[in-house]
């Protein structure tokens, strides 16, 4: 009796299931059946519809494609535990590029100095200091969602502790830190850029733990982009 | 039987487990040979000029990390240095018995240019009486940090800049009005005559890996790939950079096959990445099948090795930790010979020159005192090191011999010196 309780529910899970899927493929199906003979209807009146053929491997595979060779996946480990997310392709100030260099980028002034203050760490951590600062990031999301042609550096800064080589390195992860939230906040990566300078350019020369605090950083500098 | 068993490895780890006190093998003047040095004499030079060149040819003696020069008593070799005309020639006997020649070496009557003669003649000396060339001809690169103070705050820039090993000829070798770092030479084959570097430049924002020569001001970029790129190295032979990048969103050690011509050869190849960690300072073994960095993908960062990936080659990353008794490990820096890896310690609260011997697998601190020492590199010798403090007022750079315990600081002057990194002998790569 049981079992063909069992084998009935299953069935009916199957058949549920399965006209959902057909159901869904169907309008999918409508609804690109519809684009297509919107976007023909258009070309009989001569309009532009902004389409082109893709003439390169890169433009098919879109701007994340790998330019290097990566690890692979089993020994990445286990990435949910750290996501990371791409540099965006474009080089600030590259040939070529769409972005200016850091020459153009601003120390926000004004009404976003506040909202772009300087975010603390603990030591030797890529954490933020306090819940207050994870609300200064989750802000500086809402603006950058709000102001789709800002583009932000993110600048990581570490205390005279560690060794100078090893900080280069580690202010790239507090930098990333940083990046990571606002993409998780639905920020486009492509419009934010990561810096290390490590321990090289201290806010302020001193030696103790309050100056240490004060230099374990990261600070932002931004650019409107005109015109897109 | 448990407990026999449990008594047994607690017995085992009690022989085993025991830190070795460390001898230091350095100091004293028992390792090297006395040198008998005869005064330069010439019509064709002043007195005071030629004095300045003896003084020269005596501290490069001195600091060659197996000679001294011995004014009185007995010596090992005798250099009888001769000046016919302009040209400087010696005879080399050893214990009285063997006699080689040496020259003639043109001398100019400029001492900047009579500066890398000698340098030179101290050298094929060094050669004739330990075996092996001499360092006396070899450069330094390294950065020089300025601070200015702005209403705003700080204003840094950085540029890249050359020395001689003995402090001398100090000439700024970059000109980008940047922040430049990290610089490392290129290995040459004896027929290149256009020497080039690689350094690490923040003039677009982002740091980036640049090709330098010494004939041009401004460097070119030099590997495509998007995000910070950092702590360049290159293979003995120049056919592979390692350095850092954060282009898949972590500080991750990267490898670029590298051509001859300056070019890198295919995309880089991602080497090694570990969640929730930092990869730092890698440098090739010179072989160039392993390479050694920084992780502190167990908690403090430690030096580990793995093998140097290629393109098609397939093959997992296993790392392994060489520094067990500090830790926190950085700088590594493989000596050319292969044997030794120097790099930074903390200990007791102060980071010091390390050298870990890959023959007796044992950790040896070289260097002592209240600084912070870090970023060692060898000499082609594999023998002398230089290294810079970082100091609560200054940074600059010094330089050690394993067989010499005396430091000699060779600079001076304003500005934070660091990052310094040894020219490699020229030679068939």
């Amino acid at each position: 009796m049981k079992k063909r309780t069992w084998a009935i529910a299953l069935s009916a899970i199957a058949f549920l299931t399965g006209c959902q899927n057909n159901s869904n493929t169907v309008w999918e199906d409508t609804k690109t059946m519809g684009r297509y003979l919107h976007r023909q209807g258009q070309l009989l009146w001569k309009k532009d519809v902004d389409s082109k053929m893709i003439e390169s491997e890169e433009e098919f595979l879109g701007p994340q494609e790998e330019e290097f060779i990566p690890l692979k996946d089993e020994d990445l480990k286990t990435q949910f535990a750290d996501h990371s997310i791409p540099q965006p392709k474009e080089v600030p100030g590259a040939i070529g590029s769409s972005i200016p260099g850091i020459e153009q980028f601003i120390k926000p002034s004004s009404h976003l100095a506040d909202l772009f203050r300087n975010l603390y760490f603990n030591t030797d951590e890529h954490t933020l200091k306090d819940k207050e600062a994870y609300g200064n990031v989750a802000a500086i999301a809402e603006h950058m969602k709000k102001h789709e042609n800002l583009y932000i550096f993110v600048a990581g800064h570490c205390d005279e502790r560690a060794s100078e080589a090893y900080n280069l390195a580690l202010g790239t992860r507090r930098a990333n830190t940083i990046r990571n939230l606002l993409v998780k906040r639905g920020v486009n990566p492509n419009r934010i850029y990561t810096i290390s300078f490590g321990k090289e350019m201290p806010a302020e020369l001193g030696h103790t733990a309050e100056i240490w605090a004060k230099n374990r950083r990261v600070e932002f500098k931004i650019f409107e982009k005109k015109g897109s | 039987m448990k407990r026999s068993l449990l008594f047994f490895l607690l017995f085992l780890s009690f022989l085993y487990g025991e830190e070795k006190e460390m001898i230091i093998p350095l100091s004293t003047k028992n390792f090297l040979s006395s040198v008998s040095l005869s005064p330069f004499t010439s019509s064709s030079f002043s007195n005071d000029y030629l004095e300045d060149l003896h003084h020269v040819l005596v501290f490069d003696i001195n600091n060659n990390g197996s000679c001294y020069v011995e004014k009185k008593g007995a010596y090992d070799f005798k250099v009888d240095t001769d000046i016919s005309g302009k040209d400087l020639s010696a005879t080399i006997s050893f214990r009285g018995k063997t006699t080689k020649t040496l020259g003639p070496y043109s001398l100019s009557g400029n001492l900047v240019a009579d500066r890398r003669v000698i340098h030179a003649f101290a050298d094929d000396l060094t050669q004739i009486m330990t075996g092996e060339r001499g360092i006396a001809s070899q450069k330094i690169l390294y950065s020089i940090q300025f601070p200015r103070k702005t209403p705003e705050g700080y204003e840094y820039k950085s540029e890249i800049w050359e020395i001689d090993y003995d402090g001398e000829n100090k000439r700024q070798v970059t000109h980008e009005n940047s922040y430049c770092i990290t610089p490392v030479y290129l290995p040459m084959s004896s027929s290149f005559t256009d020497s080039k570097f690689l350094y690490v430049n923040y003039i677009k924002g982002q740091p980036k890996i640049y090709l330098g020569s010494f004939e041009m001001e401004h460097g070119v970029p030099i590997i495509s790939l998007r995000g910070n790129q950092l702590l360049p190295t290159v293979s003995k032979r120049g056919d592979m950079i390692a350095f850092i990048s954060d282009a898949s969103g972590r500080a991750d050690l990267f490898v670029q096959p590298f051509s001859q011509s300056h070019r890198p050869l295919g995309k880089p190849i991602q080497a090694f990445s570990y969640p929730r960690s930092v990869q730092a300072s890698p440098t090739f073994r010179p072989d160039g099948k392993k390479i050694a960095f920084v992780s502190d993908k167990n908690g403090t960062p430690q030096i580990f090795i793995i093998d140097t990936p290629s393109p098609g080659k397939d093959s997992k990353p296993h790392p392994f930790c060489i520094t067990k008794k500090y830790r926190h490990n950085t700088c590594p820096s493989w000596s050319p010979d292969g044997t030794k890896l120097a790099y930074s310690a903390m200990i007791d609260g102060t980071r010091q020159i390390m050298v870990y011997d890959f023959l007796t697998k044992e950790e040896i601190q070289l260097t002592s005192g209240s600084s912070h020492k870090e970023n060692p590199t060898w000499a082609p010798n594999s023998l002398h090191l230089v290294y810079n403090t970082v100091d609560l007022s200054s940074s600059e750079l010094f330089i050690v011999n394993l067989k010499q315990k005396e430091v000699m600081q060779i600079t001076t002057g304003p500005g934070k010196k660091h990052y310094p990194a040894w020219e490699p002998t020229r030679g068939p790569l």
